[in-house]
């Protein structure tokens, strides 16, 4: 029911092209929504591209990695990414709910609930509740949120097996610098694909001793128990020359003796008389005038 | 004929004028004589401002790396993004002011220094260039060659009983010095053979890291020296300061005063 008082006066009942100015008003709100968004992810987010990783592996609770190669070209990622060999959100896209029975080491089949249900049950179903027990609202919550349970995943199968060596932090997280020579965690490498057969086919084989880890498949090609193929790359030669530099034996401090005598030059220039700073100057200044009134003395001579 | 200002008077006990419109759902005023578009506004009002907290929340989570950033925006040659690494193993990237290849904070009063050896790669994220330093150690970091020197030291004191004629094992940064490179030389002559992908721990590297060569103390004997060399500068009188500049301007002035009363 409308009162006999428009609230504000009517002020945004006032037409504009035949609409009321409350209706601009909520465009006007959406824009600025929008504006806020589009700026802080194209400008402020985007700046920070390569260390996005602190902020997902905080939104998965779980670590980040700086990962670097042998020309310490490094990115900053989700321990998913730097750790685990298999990606279990790719595997296990479109796919019926499963549950892993760890008893026989094997995909079980869920009941699929009938009519639109099902397709409820389908669309919301969340790949880490196959392994993981998560129930079904904080299984929405994830999904919804794009949370990643890859390590989670990964720990488990391994029976929590896992290499756990001390960390920096960051931006509350907790962050571990790996060396990754070889590409073996760039997921487009021939490298990565090796790793990923060589673990499939030895969690095959060996269904209570399973390889989830980049470091555990390390492990078992230098213990011999995985033959890596021929061309596969699972070492890296550090030459004497870059050791030496890294690890010097002889620390000579010579780049310092420049450095403080150019910390004491700059402070002797600092405290410099301010009065030096103007002299060129003041000569010049003063010379130029002797010069002006010289000529304009000779001026005065023939007016 | 008059001109019309306003709606005929109809069942509504609203006059309207001419410029304004009710809507029969946005206008309805159902709590506390608000219309309903004051709803909608409020929402949308909550949305913008939820929009913004959630970006300044993730934005946060960043704020430790921000000099990732600001070397981007200066990139002056004397601007450097450092990785650094605290005593308490934090991480951030700092925007580090790099003068004749000593590293350090832009405020002087930091004793923070650290100097640059140019054989050591520099650290690239995102085709920007950096270094890795730790408040323990002045010089600036390689963690491959780090890595790669704590594998050969493992493995040799792993076989250090089987070697003939053997100095013992390598414990520490001066039996590194002392015997250990030159032993690791003969087991590795081409080169240390590491694992290619191999989790850095810093626990073990600070075994072979030397100790008392921290940034801080690097900083301390900087300024100190920096100090000492500064009091062997003999300070100039005053009057010394102020003789040469009185000189030149009583030249200028009788300059001046001869150029004023020149006959001409």
């Amino acid at each position: 029911m409308v009162d006999s008082v428009l609230f504000m006066g009517g002020i945004l009942n006032v037409t504009l092209f035949g609409i009321p100015l409350y209706f601009f008003s909520w465009a006007f709100l959406l824009v600025i929504a929008g504006l806020i968004w589009l700026v802080y992810s194209l400008v402020s987010w985007k700046a920070f591209e390569p260390l996005h990783g602190i902020y997902y592996a905080f939104k998965a609770k779980s670590k980040a990695a700086f990962i670097f190669n042998v020309n310490l070209q490094s990115e900053l990622i989700s321990e998913a990414k730097a750790k685990c060999i298999f990606d279990y959100a790719k595997d296990f896209a479109g796919m019926n709910p499963v549950k892993y029975d760890f008893k026989t080491n094997e995909f079980v089949e869920l009941p699929i609930l009938p009519g639109p249900l099902g397709a409820f049950q389908r669309r919301f179903w969340y790949y880490p509740s196959a392994f993981l027990d998560i129930d079904l609202l904080h299984g929405m919550l994830y999904k919804l949120g794009g949370a990643n349970h890859d390590v989670e995943i990964a720990k488990k199968m391994q029976n929590y097996e896992w290499d756990a060596k001390h960390s920096v932090t960051s931006g509350g997280v907790l962050i571990d610098m790996i060396f990754d020579a070889n590409n073996w965690s760039v997921q487009t490498s021939p490298e990565h694909k090796i790793c990923v057969r060589l673990a499939e086919v030895w969690n095959e084989q060996n269904p209570k001793d399973q390889v989830h880890a980049y470091s555990k498949l390390q492990r078992y090609i230098n213990e011999g128990k995985i033959a890596a193929p021929y061309g596969f790359k699972s070492t890296f030669v550090c030459k004497w020359a870059r050791t030496d530099c890294g690890c010097p034996v002889i620390i000579n401090n010579n780049a310092m003796a420049g450095a403080r005598r150019q910390m004491a030059a700059d402070l002797v220039d600092q405290n410099k008389h301010p009065f030096d700073k103007w002299l060129w100057p003041l000569i010049l200044a003063g010379g130029g005038i002797a010069v002006l009134i010289l000529l304009m003395r000779f001026a005065l001579h023939f007016i | 004929m008059s001109e019309i200002v306003a709606n005929p008077i109809t069942n509504s006990t609203l006059a309207l004028p001419q410029s304004m419109a009710l809507n029969p759902v946005f206008d309805q005023q159902v709590i506390l004589g608000l219309p309903l578009w004051f709803f909608v506004d409020a929402f949308l009002v909550l949305v913008a401002i939820t929009v913004l907290l959630y970006w300044m929340f993730r934005m946060k989570r960043l704020a430790s790396v921000r000099g990732y950033v600001d070397v981007q925006k200066k990139a002056s040659p004397f601007d450097e993004m450092v990785w650094s690494i605290n005593s308490t193993r934090r991480l951030s990237i700092e925007l580090f002011k790099n003068i004749d290849g000593v590293l350090g904070y832009p405020d002087e009063t930091v004793l923070l220094k650290y100097v640059h050896n140019d054989n050591i790669p520099p650290l690239t994220v995102g085709n920007v260039g950096g270094i890795l330093c730790s408040e323990s150690y002045y010089l600036t970091r390689d963690m491959v060659s780090e890595m790669a020197r704590d594998t050969a030291c493992e493995e040799y004191n792993r076989a250090v009983e089987t070697i003939e004629n053997s100095t013992g094992p390598i414990t520490n940064h001066p039996d590194y010095v002392k015997f250990g490179r030159k032993n690791l030389e003969v087991l590795y002559p081409d080169g240390i053979v590491m694992d290619g992908y191999r989790q850095f721990d810093p626990e073990e590297d600070s075994k072979y890291k030397p100790v008392g060569m921290s940034a801080r103390l690097n900083g301390g004997i900087l300024k100190r020296e920096t100090d000492r060399l500064l009091i062997g500068q003999k300070e100039e009188s005053l009057w010394l300061k102020l003789a040469v500049p009185g000189a030149i301007i009583m030249v200028i002035g009788i300059g001046i005063i001869a150029a004023w009363f020149a006959p001409v």
